[in-house]
């Protein structure tokens, strides 16, 4: 189980003052379901998203792996959050490297997480391309060559490269085209079920996280507002914000 | 890339004299026809003959050769200089972006002090401290102009380290000298190369100024800042004899200065005509 | 029968080197107080078409046949000292990042004022009280505050918001705006949008460039549907939208709904 617990995490803004980004939040993930953080910009999912990957270090409270807390110190430490813990960002471009082929844009994580011969890398890598729907030629492309979608694509290949328990998706699908958002949220589903694994999925657009989660968790100025289990019927949010997200996006 | 640099006429013309000084000094030996330190009291300032194509200077040696020696001089100075200061930009500057804190606090803060001071300042200090020689004039040009190698590597790197990117090579198990290596190298290289090719131009000018000023090198050597010193007496009976040696510094400088700035041009990224 | 203001005719952008045609034959016309919605994903060509009307077009990197008349005035004939009679005073321009558009280290209220300047002969009061008053009647109450900020110290939103008010000041006739909503949560995308109804009723034509369906329901007026350069449905907007006829238009539609379960 991944948990995120009490955690607060505070930055000194431009006036000098301290001010909250997250507060206080406690967030836990259990194997294999979908969990979905809505909120606007600016209200600390981003923040979050980087104290659990291990990218930054919580003011107060933890993120505890399996019981025990994330360490950003040793490489060992490192290596293994990132192992069971994996990214994708939101802009797809500007997450790849635009000097490295997709083949080894692929193959980074491969040969820093896990020692594998040449020849299942290989093996890994074109599987990986089949599933995200990607022709074989592709690999030997540069990254700065592909279409928005196929780098997209690319990024979530990267994460689900060394098979991660869990996968923050940071804004994913953000400024996607419509046809293209489709198809990847239905696309990510299908991942979801095949490799069982577990996803925070953050993003403002609460029409595409009730498409793909199972737990729904609100969030605005830092703090967990409303967490609802996701059974298909609106109604059972309450909370006058949550409610006023729904009105925007047209769902009530 | 290459491509972009043959449709750019500075690029190609920089690149042209960048050529033609280095064929030059590799090849002196062979295109001079004399000695450029054969010295003969008779044959001091003679007129351009076929024996001396420009003439001979105030101690009757042959100008031509010495011109050509003299590009030897400025680019043995000058290559080795940037390789070193190359290597120390990169090494600090990469280093103080990634391991940041206090490192790069002390590293930073050193490199302002001599920042503070004009290059030629330092450099002359250094040789006053360590006296003349040709290893002497390297290292006090390579430390009155490290520090701005290094602040430009690390502002360069800094930048690269907060895009997307980076995160996205941390998270993939990236650890410093790989982030270092595979990523931040090669995007900054470009804009090092523009920087590295003006600045064997300063070089150039540095080292030719430090002889002339009488500093670090042998006297008598042929080397072009040595030349306009010596040929400083003669300037209203031979004037020629400074116009050689600078129109020489100002090819070889030019030529550097050229292809390094038109360099830069062709990496500005383009403006997204879509 | 309102006069027309905005009439494309025919409208081809090819990109001359490698040659690749961006916008093939787009006719429509914007009338008075109108608006006018182009809808499409990328590569659509409504971004190119947007840029056409406003001149932005550079003539060595694009081939631009067809007619843009404004107020029977041709604007891709028009001369370089007779753009500025237009461009930032009858025509305005809302860009999709309004932070990039505005030069961070000056205050709002200077800037604006300035740049009114460029068209009226004010005093510097008096185009920044012309602007402040804009301000107000585009919603805003904090106006001094406002004027004087920096760019970065304001929302996306609110500069947006800024850059209409300009467009009130200025007494545009036409504003174009390109993905305005893009940048913008949901619950900022509607009342941003009722910024630029509210302009509509202060008698200045809308063209909007957008992806987004919600927006396109929300201002109503005349929608065309975009696909590769080409238009492939227009007409009424509540009508396209209600009963699509292209298969292009439903496809999009379909994508949108997530639905769940």
């Amino acid at each position: 189980m991944l948990e995120v617990k009490n955690v607060s995490k505070q930055y000194k803004g431009e006036d000098k003052l301290l001010f909250d980004a997250v507060s206080d939040v406690s967030l836990p993930m259990e194997d294999h379901h979908i969990y979905a953080l809505v909120g606007e910009s600016g209200c600390g999912k981003s923040t979050l998203s980087r104290l659990i990957l291990g990218l930054e270090s919580p003011s107060s409270g933890q993120i505890l792996l399996d019981g025990k807390p994330i360490s950003r110190k040793g490489k060992r430490n490192r290596k293994e959050t990132a192992k069971a813990i994996q990214l994708v960002l939101q802009d797809g471009k500007s997450a790849l490297d635009p000097h490295f082929t997709v083949y080894q844009a692929i193959a980074e994580p491969i040969r820093n997480l896990l020692n594998i011969p040449k020849e299942k890398e290989r093996a890994r890598i074109f599987e990986l391309l089949d599933r995200m729907g990607m022709p074989k030629e592709t690999a030997n492309k540069k990254t700065g060559e592909l279409s928005g979608g196929q780098q997209k694509r690319v990024g979530i290949a990267r994460a689900l490269a060394v098979s991660p328990r869990y996968i923050v998706f940071d804004e994913s699908i953000s400024g996607l085209d419509v046809i293209l958002r489709k198809s990847i949220l239905e696309l990510l589903k299908r991942v979801q079920e095949e490799e069982q694994c577990c996803y925070l999925f953050i993003t403002h657009e609460i029409d595409a996280a009730l498409y793909l989660a199972d737990e729904i968790h609100v969030m605005q100025n830092g703090k967990l507002i409303e967490s609802r289990q996701w059974n298909g019927d609106l109604k059972i949010f309450q909370n006058p914000y949550t409610k006023q997200l729904l009105r925007a996006s047209h769902l009530i | 890339m290459l491509r972009k640099i043959w449709r750019n006429p500075q690029a190609v013309i920089g690149l042209g004299l960048i050529v033609l000084i280095c064929a030059v000094a590799i090849l002196a030996p062979l295109l001079a026809p004399h000695a450029p330190d054969e010295v003969n009291p008779l044959m001091k300032y003679q007129a351009p003959s076929a024996d001396y194509p420009l003439g001979t200077d105030q101690l009757g040696r042959c100008e031509l050769s010495r011109l050509l020696y003299g590009a030897r001089a400025s680019l043995g100075l000058a290559l080795p200089i940037l390789i070193l200061l190359g290597g120390i930009g990169l090494i600090l500057g990469m280093m103080t972006a990634c391991i940041g804190g206090w490192f790069d606090r002390v590293v930073t803060g050193i490199s302002q002090v001599f920042i503070a001071f004009p290059t030629l300042i330092i450099a002359v200090a250094i040789i006053g401290v360590l006296g003349n020689g040709l290893q002497n004039i390297i290292w006090a040009v390579v430390i009155s102009m490290w520090a701005r190698f290094m602040q430009l590597i690390r502002t360069y790197a800094k930048t690269e380290l907060g895009r997307d990117y980076i995160v996205a090579a941390r998270v993939s198990g990236c650890g410093m000298w790989q982030l270092i290596v595979h990523h931040l190298i090669p995007n900054i290289l470009p804009q090092f190369l523009v920087y590295f090719s003006t600045g064997v131009a300063s070089a150039i000018l540095t080292v030719s100024s430090f002889s002339f000023l009488g500093l670090g090198l042998p006297s008598g050597t042929a080397e072009w800042g040595a030349m306009l010193e010596e040929a400083q007496m003669a300037l209203y009976s031979h004037p020629e004899l400074l116009i050689y040696p600078g129109i020489c510094i100002f090819i070889a400088a030019a030529g550097f200065n050229l292809f390094g700035e038109a360099l830069r041009d062709i990496l500005q990224p383009q403006e997204d005509v879509l | 029968m309102s006069k027309k203001l905005l009439q494309v005719e025919h409208l081809s952008i090819a990109l001359k080197n490698p040659y690749q045609d961006l916008v093939k034959d787009i006719s429509f016309s914007l009338e008075e107080a109108g608006a006018v919605i182009l809808l499409g994903q990328s590569g659509s060509g409504k971004t190119m078409t947007c840029r056409a009307i406003l001149g932005l077009l550079n003539s060595s990197a694009f081939q631009v046949n067809g007619e843009i008349f404004f107020d029977n005035r041709s604007l891709l004939q028009l001369k370089e000292k007779e753009r500025a009679l237009y461009y930032g005073n009858k025509i305005a321009f809302i860009p999709q990042n309004p932070m990039t558009a505005l030069d961070p280290s000056r205050k709002i209220g200077a800037q604006m004022a300035e740049f009114l300047n460029l068209h009226q002969d004010l005093k510097k009061k008096e185009a920044l009280s012309l602007y402040e008053q804009a301000l107000s009647r585009a919603g805003l109450t904090d106006t001094k505050r406002i004027l004087s900020s920096r760019p970065y110290q304001l929302s996306g939103g609110m500069l947006q918001r800024c850059l209409i008010a300009l467009a009130i000041a200025g007494n545009a006739k036409l504003v174009v705006a390109d993905e305005p909503t893009t940048a913008l949560d949901a619950i900022h995308r509607d009342k941003a949008v009722e910024q630029f109804l509210h302009l509509q009723e202060q008698g200045c034509a809308l063209l909007l460039v957008t992806h987004d369906f919600d927006v396109a329901r929300h201002v109503g007026g005349h929608v065309l549907i975009l696909k590769e350069g080409q238009m492939v449905e227009q007409g009424c907007a509540q009508e396209v939208l209600q009963n699509p006829i292209a298969d292009y238009t439903k496809e999009l539609i379909e994508a949108i709904h997530l639905g769940w379960g």
